[in-house]
């Protein structure tokens, strides 16, 4: 059938091989047939191919022809055809088979030659392939991720689901076989890569660098795509230049990351030191803005460190439980003491709040941090301040007093203790009316406070106050109502002593009044020069141009007359400026108080006015004596000028009888009276008869004076803060009341 | 135009004053100072004014501020007013200088001159101002 040749290039190839008639009959099979598909020449020959090895598809009353033409032309991927092989004692298996075309043999029959390809490895790693990729398939479309593979020449190779979902734009450019970037521009045209921008360049430019990292990727990029959603593209190149690029949908992470960013934003803006600590590594996760600046680090800087590096000679073991603790009460704040480390290596004590997530499964730790250093300085600063104050109040020269608004004392400083004479403890609790000795002051007090208001809550008033060595000495309080929430809550009382200064004060009025005295005396004594004694100057001038005129005419008959008149003048002159000198030596001299009896200075005074006395014939009687503080010198020539003046004055038939008495009629104020029988005062001219150069009585043939006496016993009595006045009551002469405080 | 003055005969001046002094220095002055008739009545006080206002026609009274009994001026000129008397009256003082001086007008007096002013040039000028009101003007 075959020449030699053939036949021995047929029995030598190592595939099975088949001699196969035109009516699909097998009329020769090789060695490899034999060997390998363990078959008998004897039991093949004359068997129909297909039947021994059924072809794929092939119908049984087909033509050996016609079953491999349709089966060639239903396979368009392959022009081989494929068999089923299945003997007995072998493991059956698909095989490729190559057929010849038919050839006229030596015998005259057309005859196609068979070939195995192999034996079923192919078909079996083949299936192999189909199921690895079947499953890989299914695989892929499993799960949500855009995963795709371009091959070296960047052409899609497997795609899933997933990977349309990513880009539905897309969807419609994504076929097996076009390029990446072919896909790129499809969806750069849909618009769909928001971040590319709206104008060519930009979009030109998006595509490029796209491209560069398609091609080198360094780092997973994100895109932001039209419709809001971020994905997150991880890509490799394989070693074979294939490009694998699996895509994520992380949009929720991303709106979480910047809900996280305006979280950092905030409480970058908390004054107190914020920071979130990882639970697993106790590694500082996030520092706000105070709590870098507490420890000295940069945000870079402190997320390299644990809470071991910040927490001054800590315990791991400690710090591990206290984490335990949080996490089992999470959701309340727990507390801790610690110090912490700063960046240049000191210290600062603090309290840390923290407060793990809610969650099952927990990942970090709020805590919060109060810088105890700051608040121990302000403690400190405050107590500092306290103390001063105390010692400021302790020191001041006032009482002060805190009191409910029934006036029980919870507060009293040291020197109002001491002004009664007891201690704090004893003081407190105690009403402090009840250191009051009248019902009046007491009442006066209690008026006071009641008439206190949140509109008027001062009140400032004198009282007279008995310390505890039994002197009365004089308070100025100030009570102010302090009000809480609205309402009353205590009385503040200060008072501050005023006695001292009330005497200074009086001293300083007494000094005035003086002065106002010397005053109205230079102004009287200016007036009284002007008119008193320019007067008889004015006369003695006169008659002398009389005189003259007289004496030029040689008429003499008056001059006895003018010459006796010029003398009176003079003589008036001498008297006054006698009084006057004696006036000014006298009313205004300071007054220097000592103590005396005022029978002392009567029988001073009888003894000055002796002479008088003996001449008229008075009489002086002292009714009652009486311990006197005054200025002796001036008090006797007070009382001085009364009796002399009661003696000038006394009737023509009857000599004074002087009554001098002594009563105290106020408190501290001792009145004394000089009552005599003599011719006595109109009551119209009470208040002239006390002017300095005032005479009721110009005849001084009988009544002799310059009329300074009676002024001169006024401005003594004022000099003592006293009057002197006529009582104008008294009709049996004059009578004098002499009123001074002793 | 031309005026005629009809003088008046004497002119009679009452003078107040509690200084007898006073009296004779008053006289000496009027008498060298004054040309035409004057009369001087002198009395120590106001009392003794008004009598003599009661009598006598005074055309002028030169009174003393400070009277014996009387404070002064504000009290004593009332009280010659209080006579219906309306001619002017003068008051005389050792001192003007006190403020109520100022108000002299307000009290009733016309004018207020110190004693030590007084001379005869004074009294002369103060006559002929004030004591001839009741000299008579007439037109031609």
């Amino acid at each position: 059938m075959l020449d030699e040749i053939s036949l021995a290039f047929f029995n030598s190839t190592p595939n099975p091989g088949f001699l196969v008639n035109e009516d699909g009959t097998i009329s020769l099979i090789n060695s490899a047939a034999c060997s390998k598909l363990q078959l008998k020449e004897d039991d093949t020959i004359g068997i129909l191919f297909h039947k021994l090895f059924p072809v794929v598809a092939a119908q049984n009353n087909e033509k050996f022809e016609a079953i491999t033409g349709v089966l060639v032309e239903k396979d368009p991927c392959s022009d081989k055809l494929r068999i089923l092989v299945s003997l007995p004692g072998l493991p059956s298996f698909r095989t490729q088979i190559t057929k010849s075309d038919p050839q006229i043999c030596r015998d005259g029959v057309k005859r196609s030659i068979v070939y195995m390809n192999d034996h079923g490895q192919v078909e079996k790693l083949k299936d192999s392939y189909e199921n690895s990729l079947t499953l890989l398939n299914a695989a892929l479309s499993a799960i949500p991720e855009g995963f795709a593979i371009y091959d070296e020449e960047d052409r899609l190779q497997v795609f899933n689901q997933g990977y349309m979902d990513v880009y539905p734009d897309s969807v419609d450019a994504m076929k097996i076989g076009t390029r990446f970037e072919d896909i790129l521009k499809y969806g750069l045209e849909q618009g769909q890569y928001e971040e590319a921008g709206f104008t060519e360049e930009s979009r030109a430019a998006w595509l490029k660098e796209r491209l560069k990292n398609h091609f080198n990727p360094t780092a997973p990029l994100v895109q932001h795509l039209k419709d809001g959603r971020y994905i997150r593209v991880d890509e490799r190149v394989l070693d074979d230049g294939h490009i694998v690029g699996i895509r994520s949908n992380i949009t929720e992470l991303m709106e979480t990351k910047s809900l996280a960013e305006s979280l950092g934003d905030a409480l970058d803006n908390i004054a107190a030191p914020v920071a979130f600590i990882d639970i697993e590594t106790q590694r500082i996760l996030y520092g706000n803005t105070a709590f870098l600046n507490n420890l000295q680090y940069t945000p870079d800087e402190i997320t390299q460190l644990t809470l071991m590096d910040i927490n001054h000679n800590a315990n791991p073991e400690k710090i591990s439980e206290f984490i335990d603790k949080i996490i089992e009460n999470r959701g309340v704040v727990q507390q801790s003491r610690s110090q912490h480390v700063r960046k240049d290596g000191t210290v600062y004590p603090c309290v840390v709040n923290s407060i793990c997530e809610n969650g099952d499964n927990p990942k970090r730790i709020l805590v919060f941090v109060e810088d105890e250093s700051i608040e121990r300085e302000i403690r400190e600063e405050l107590d500092y301040r306290r103390v001063q104050q105390e010692t400021f109040i302790e020191n001041l020269p006032v009482f002060i007093i805190r009191s409910d608004l029934d006036t029980t004392i919870h507060f009293a400083n040291e020197l109002y203790c001491d002004f009664f004479g007891v201690s704090l403890a004893d003081i407190i609790g105690v009403k402090f009316t009840e250191f009051i000795h009248t019902e009046e002051i007491i009442q006066n007090l209690k008026n006071c406070l009641a008439s206190l208001t949140m509109e008027s809550p001062v009140r400032t008033y004198e009282q007279e106050m008995l310390s505890s060595d039994g002197i009365f000495r004089t308070v100025l309080w100030t009570n102010r109502l302090v009000f809480k929430d609205g309402e009353p809550h205590e009385v503040v009382s200060v008072g501050r002593d005023i006695t001292d200064s009330k005497l200074a004060k009086a001293q300083i009025e007494e000094q005035a009044h003086a002065l106002t005295l010397r005053n109205q005396a230079l102004e009287q004594f200016a007036g009284i020069v002007s008119h008193d004694l320019r007067s008889p100057l004015r006369h003695i001038r006169l008659f002398g141009e009389m005189l003259m005129e007289e004496h030029e005419s040689g008429n003499s008959e008056n001059f006895g007359d003018y010459i006796s008149r010029i003398r009176s003048s003079i003589l008036r002159m001498e008297s006054l400026i006698s009084s006057l000198l004696e006036f000014s030596q006298v009313a205004y001299k300071q007054v220097n108080r000592s103590r005396f009896v005022l029978s002392t200075a009567i029988d001073e005074v009888k003894e000055n006015l002796a002479q008088n006395i003996e001449q008229s014939g008075a009489v002086i009687k002292l009714q009652n004596d009486f311990d006197l503080n005054l200025d002796y010198v001036l008090f006797v020539r007070l009382m001085q000028n009364l009796i002399d003046n009661a003696i000038k004055y006394q009737k023509d038939d009857q000599p004074a009888q002087i009554q001098i008495s002594a009563d105290q009629t106020e408190k501290n104020i001792v009145c004394i009276t000089v009552a005599d029988n003599g011719i006595g005062i109109a009551s119209e001219q009470a208040s002239r008869i006390f002017n300095v150069f005032q005479r009721l009585h110009v005849d001084e043939k009988k009544y002799k004076g310059t009329g300074i006496g009676l002024a001169l016993a006024k401005r003594i009595a004022e000099g003592h803060n006293g009057t002197l006045s006529l009582d104008t009551d008294y009709k049996d002469g004059s009578k004098f009341v002499l009123k001074v405080p002793i | 135009m031309s005026s005629a003055i009809e003088e008046v005969e004497t002119i009679t001046i009452l003078f107040v004053d509690d200084n007898p002094d006073e009296f004779v220095l008053m006289e000496w002055l009027v008498k060298g100072g004054v040309d035409q008739n004057t009369e001087l009545v002198c009395v120590t006080d106001i009392e003794s004014a008004c009598k003599v206002l009661d009598e006598k026609d005074i055309s002028m009274i030169l009174l003393d501020n400070k009277l014996h009994l009387n404070d002064d001026f504000r009290t004593s000129v009332p009280v010659l007013r209080s006579k219906a008397f309306t001619g002017p009256i003068g008051i005389v003082s050792s001192s003007i200088e006190p403020e109520y001086f100022q108000e002299f007008e307000q009290y009733g007096a016309d004018f207020r001159i110190g004693k030590n002013e007084l001379d005869r040039n004074a009294i002369g000028f103060i006559i002929d101002e004030f004591a001839k009101k009741d000299t008579k003007l007439s037109d031609d």
